[in-house]
């Protein structure tokens, strides 16, 4: 009924991730970047200036083009703001007001009510207009609220169905094991993934406290180290693999590629597992296709999932999945007839002052060999699903470490060393 | 119930409140205070050009407002009220549960929870089935740091440490530093108990009052921990705004070239600072990143991980650092 509001949380998915990933685009950038009209992108980004608090949206200017991005300070601000963007599904008024009637009207009562029950009453009432809404759109929404959203509760009795509010979960729980449970919450809501319904349960206990127990309260106990906002933007996706890989159900995925964001292709999987590289903050689906092969979508790229009929056991992919994801670093799977590989590398310190070093390497490479040579020279031994994976990870030792096996790894890296230098005009 | 869902729209909590507040009756102003609080800076309109408010106070026409309050004398009551109870109910949706059932299995939640409140909620929530599970997500690119030694001096602590946040109070402790060195009975105060996602391991940020300065310690290596009562300069908020001032007062400005990835290798890196870009054009970008001061080696080494494409133009002294450190990685690897 308002227009500012989404039907689809994909709708603005990919220029939220752009303006707060990025922030340097201006509408003609995105217009061409993500090949949709300037409306649609003007229409996306005041949406999203909507939703998101002032305090963290910046407006720049390049030249006579306006840059909208979205920043935060990590220790400022532990609580993640594009959460926001989540409450923002479009309702019709039938929607919103059948919902809080229903609400309004069972919690008046002390019984559990059937449909014609409750019709009857809100009619006689004058609460109910019999010719704008049906007792079948009544019952939907009863339905939707007990099954789907369990505010309601529902008992079937001779044949038709009672519907009640839902016992208070609460109701035994001392107001300062609600606090207790309101901290754990608060900690936990930027770590448990969907970390969104962790902030939705924020919300309900602190509604809960004020209304219920007359206690209102906030929590600013916790700080928040690596972690990222954006992989928020993906949850709607990742709680939809979760229920697939929960119910041991194939999916149909839709994926764009890096080189055509434009364009989709779909395949059906088996969702086995998914993997969250905690650096970067992204999310990847770890599946398999009807031949076995193991694919790697990155959520970021999905479109959209939908849930096949057809089932399969997690059990028969346990072994396929070991043996692909052992030693892999991040998100690249070993290939098809290929060993993994046996990778040496040389850490030079000045014990004293980097003596600490040796200790981070074998907690951030973890499962490899750590020798002492000699005083200040060690030499690490790991095995990797593919080295290429752990070049970032070996150039922030940048000073302190040599590859000395393979020598393929050894020669990448030493070409981006010359490669930095030419870039700072050094060699 | 999806993730994305209407009742869980900002103004459906936001009538939700209303309709709440009305118990005892609200007048038309108090309600648009409430509104205009809760609603987006820009009012929303509807079709019809109603606003939120109209709707909400049936200033509009019939078939349009939402007539879940209805006003007697200057007073707008919930449509159906007189029950002894809040108009509305309060409960976790199923979605919700199916968290909150996996909260309970994290590590840590010992921690936080009680005993009994720990086998309460199970008991709660025991029918509940969720699919949010350890075996279903990995964490990689994750720190594993060797377990520690006295798990419940780590406890204790960590509990300690949460009191004295929640009662805002100073702590004095023991400490031994990383080269084995005993500091005791140093007096500071709390700011926050930090979670590091990629060790697991939490520390508590605080002021300390001997040194005056923000210091973050591990959580095992205190001991001799006890909250006091003494009259200290400074409280949690204070000390909050004194660990923002570790700010640097210049950017750090980088260089992206986008190839082989760099510029969103580099832009998610750095997603968690406070951060301008600009596109350069010729495929290059700037990125203007503000830091604190003790986060400054942790960006060097993140720099130059990013590899050949990401370039400092500024300030000098960092730019030097890494051909420096780089320089010696050349040597090191051609030797």
């Amino acid at each position: 009924m308002f227009n500012d509001f989404i039907k689809h949380y994909n709708t603005i998915r990919d220029i939220l991730r752009d303006c707060f990933l990025y922030g340097c685009f201006s509408i003609d950038d995105l217009e061409t970047k993500r090949n949709i009209s300037p409306r649609k992108v003007s229409y996306e980004i005041r949406r999203i200036q909507q939703y998101v608090e002032k305090k963290y949206v910046k407006v720049d200017m390049d030249g006579r083009y306006k840059l909208i991005s979205l920043t935060y300070d990590f220790l400022r601000h532990p609580d993640n703001f594009l959460v926001n963007t989540f409450l923002t599904k479009s309702f019709t008024r039938t929607d919103l007001y059948l919902y809080f009637l229903i609400l309004l009207y069972l919690q008046s009562k002390n019984t559990p009510c059937s449909v014609n029950t409750i019709v009857d009453e809100l009619i006689e009432n004058g609460n109910l207009n019999f010719e704008n809404i049906s007792v079948k759109t009544i019952e939907r929404k009863l339905n939707e609220m007990s099954k789907g959203i369990g505010i309601l509760s529902c008992n079937t009795e001779k044949r038709t169905k009672q519907y009640y509010i839902a016992p208070d979960i609460l109701d035994l729980l001392s107001c300062d094991q609600l606090l207790e449970l309101l901290r754990a919450i608060d900690l936990y809501k930027n770590i448990l993934f969907p970390t969104t319904i962790g902030y939705f349960c924020t919300q309900t206990l602190q509604d809960y406290l004020k209304y219920e127990r007359n206690h209102s309260v906030t929590v600013n106990l916790f700080n928040y180290k690596y972690v990222h906002f954006h992989p928020v933007i993906e949850e709607q996706i990742l709680w939809e693999i979760l229920k697939a890989i929960h119910q041991q159900r194939k999916i149909k995925l839709y994926y764009h590629t890096a080189k055509r964001p434009d364009k989709n292709s779909y395949k059906v999987l088996t969702p086995y597992k998914l993997r969250y590289d905690v650096r970067h903050g992204r999310f990847y689906l770890i599946s398999f296709n009807n031949y076995g092969k193991c694919i790697i979508s990155r959520l970021d790229r999905i479109e959209s999932i939908e849930l096949q009929k057809e089932s399969f056991s997690r059990e028969d992919y346990k072994k396929n999945y070991k043996e692909r994801m052992k030693y892999t670093w991040s998100s690249v799977a070993l290939a098809d007839g290929k060993e993994p590989e046996n990778i040496k590398i040389e850490l030079l310190i000045d014990e004293v002052s980097e003596g600490y070093l040796i200790e981070k390497i074998k907690n951030e490479a973890p499962g490899g060999k750590m020798e002492k040579i000699e005083e200040g020279r060690y030499h690490y031994s790991l095995k990797v699903s593919d080295s290429g994976e752990m070049i970032p990870w070996l150039r922030s030792y940048a000073g302190n470490i040599r590859v000395l096996k393979s020598a393929e790894l050894a020669e990448k890296l030493a070409a981006d060393w010359k490669e930095i230098l030419l870039s700072y005009g050094v060699v | 119930m999806e993730l994305f869902d209407e009742v869980k729209n900002r103004y459906f909590h936001l009538l939700f409140i209303i309709i709440n507040e009305c118990v005892f009756g609200k007048t038309k102003d108090e309600i648009l205070m409430i509104i205009d609080e809760g609603e987006f800076d820009q009012k929303v309109i509807g079709k019809n050009q109603h606003t939120f408010a109209d709707l909400v106070l049936n200033s509009g026409d019939d078939n349009h407002n939402f007539n879940l309050l209805k006003q007697e004398n200057d007073l707008f009551f919930p449509c159906i009220r007189d029950t002894g109870k809040n108009p509305l109910p309060i409960r976790f949706t199923n979605l919700e549960k199916a968290w909150l059932k996996a909260l309970l299995s994290q590590p840590g939640i010992e921690m936080i929870l009680s005993d009994e409140t720990l086998a309460q909620l199970q008991t709660i929530l025991r029918d509940i089935d969720t699919p949010i599970k350890e075996d279903y997500l990995e964490m990689t690119n994750i720190i594993q740091l060797p377990e520690i030694s006295n798990p419940e001096i780590y406890e204790t602590n960590f509990r300690l440490l949460l009191e004295a946040l929640i009662q805002d109070k100073p702590i004095r402790y023991d400490n031994k530093d990383r080269k084995g060195n005993v500091h005791k009975n140093k007096l500071a105060m709390p700011v926050s108990l930090e979670y590091s996602i990629r060790d697991g391991r939490f520390r508590i940020s605080m002021f300390s009052l001997d040194d005056n300065r923000p210091i973050m310690a591990n959580l095992f290596t205190l001991s001799n921990l006890r909250i006091v009562n003494e009259k200290v300069p400074i409280d949690r908020e204070a000390a909050r705004a004194l660990l923002f001032e570790k700010y640097s007062q210049e950017p750090i400005v980088i260089e992206v070239t986008d190839k082989k990835g760099a510029m969103e290798r580099s832009f998610m890196c750095f997603s968690g600072m406070e951060r301008s870009a600009k596109h350069l054009g010729n495929n290059k970008y700037e990125l203007q990143l503000h830091y604190y001061l003790f986060e400054e080696e942790n960006l060097i080494r993140n720099i130059i991980s990013l590899g050949p494409y990401v370039k400092v133009t500024s300030p000098q002294r960092i730019a030097d650092e890494i051909v420096s450190r780089v320089k010696k990685s050349l040597e090191f690897a051609t030797r």
